[in-house]
């Protein structure tokens, strides 16, 4: 009997100093951590807007201050709903990562779409950059795609987050592979056309580009999210359009 | 003096915790595509090693022996967390690319066999040793194994291209599990008849 007391007690005192050390670290932290996490977004947003913000490695190379400041010139976001109406409660700033890439099973809709606008700050040009996540081989594939002010035309994309098989799948953050989007269209005679992902070498027209070699699934679950989720953004510019 | 030399020199090659003991090949499957994840994954599980050899040493006149096991998971789990939530504070980017790798040190068999085998029964100094030993003698193996795999799969090496794509052809197999399988293999086999023959009739 009393040894299992003495067990009790053991396991609670040594329970209660885990949990209490992993709490007060663990929000002690969280600002730092929350505003790194800010920050990687702000920097891959900046770049796929073709604005050096990262060196050769990918590290972000300008401070934290020159970044908000970037950002908060240069940069509109707004967020849109999975109906691709204006949710005007909510600022890009406070979306979760969970809100912007769980997929409902039933509908194939997230919850909510980060959109925004950059204006160059010399010409005054306008582009646009959406949000576009799914899942790849393995993992979640997540990447910022930005549209011309024409709203069809690619103008860049940025593969920031996956956990592809290095070498295979991984290869869709290589240079290579995201400036062969550049140029494309998601739009012929004003209809939005099936974005295509094709067999290496295969591509041949406006709306495709060559896949990956031995990457076939990686490639067609990225096919499949970037007509998903231009789709519900489309929603959006029709309005857009019409209101015009 | 010369003891305790031997406690960290032991792991190194005669004793390694991969390739003799073959404990955590796991992640010596996972991580070693890539040099770089390699060095890190070997430098976290190192720190979190020895860390957990101080404290379940510190400890191991108190645990009862009928919960040790789970309250040496306990300590593990929570210096992998701290480590984790120090990584993600701190260095952002390297934290990015380790992902679930860090989290998956609490299931390293390394960390969970040294506590058992060793911090249980010696004090904190020899133990804190053993924990730099055993780390290192996985470092040596990780890095070994993801030199062959970059330098084979991918034709660099630490990220800098060293076979031309040009004329090389990068060996898919190598990037893909089969092939740190492959490569762990041949290298246990190299230990066990080559190094280890030599030392036995050394002594």
């Amino acid at each position: 009997m009393r040894d299992q007391v003495k067990v009790i007690g053991f396991a609670t005192v040594v329970c209660l100093i885990c949990s209490i050390l992993l709490a007060v670290v663990s929000t002690g932290l969280a600002p730092r951590q929350a505003r790194n996490k800010a920050n990687d977004v702000k920097s891959k947003v900046l770049q796929v807007f073709g604005v050096p913000v990262t060196d050769e490695k990918g590290k972000i190379s300008v401070t934290p201050e020159e970044l908000d400041q970037m950002f908060a010139e240069r940069i509109k976001g707004i967020v849109l709903d999975g109906e691709g109406n204006l949710a005007a409660d909510r600022t890009v700033e406070s979306l979760t990562s969970q809100e912007i890439n769980a997929r409902d099973k039933a509908t194939g809709l997230k919850p909510f779409y980060p959109f925004y606008t950059y204006e160059d700050p010399d010409s005054g040009a306008k582009q646009y950059a959406i949000h576009v996540s799914g899942k790849g081989l393995w993992s979640t594939v997540k990447a910022f795609m930005a549209l011309k002010g024409d709203l069809s035309t690619i103008a860049g994309i940025v593969f920031y987050e996956h956990q592809e098989t290095p070498g295979l799948g991984g290869e869709v953050e290589k240079p290579f592979f995201q400036d062969s989007f550049k140029g494309k269209k998601w739009k012929a005679n004003g209809e939005v056309q099936t974005f295509r992902i094709t067999k290496p070498g295969a591509a041949d027209n406006d709306h495709c580009v060559d896949g990956i070699t031995a990457a076939t699934m990686t490639c067609r679950g990225v096919e499949s999210f970037l007509n998903a989720d231009y789709a519900v953004y489309h929603r959006y510019f029709e309005q857009l359009e019409a209101t015009h | 003096m010369a003891k305790l030399r031997k406690i960290v020199t032991d792991p190194l090659a005669d004793n390694n915790p991969v390739t003799w003991q073959v404990l955590g090949v796991c992640s010596a499957l996972a991580v070693t595509t890539q040099v770089s994840t390699a060095m890190v994954m070997s430098i976290a599980l190192t720190a979190v090693l020895c860390g957990s050899n101080v404290v379940i040493s510190l400890l191991r006149n108190m645990i009862p022996n009928k919960i040790r096991m789970i309250v040496e998971l306990c300590v593990i789990a929570t210096l992998v967390i701290l480590a984790d939530q120090i990584l993600r504070a701190f260095v952002y980017d390297i934290s990015k690319q380790l992902s679930v790798f860090v989290g998956l040190i609490i299931t390293n068999c390394i960390v969970m066999g040294r506590a058992e085998a060793y911090a249980l029964q010696n004090p904190p100094f020899k133990s804190f040793l053993d924990g730099i030993g055993n780390g290192l003698g996985y470092s040596v193996i990780l890095v070994a194994v993801a030199s062959f795999r970059e330098l084979l799969g991918s034709g660099s090496w630490f990220g800098i291209q060293i076979l031309d794509p040009a004329w090389y052809v990068g060996n898919t197999l190598m990037l893909l599990p089969p092939g740190a399988f492959v490569i762990i293999g041949l290298l246990i086999w190299f230990q066990r008849t080559i190094i280890s023959k030599t030392l036995r009739e050394e002594d």
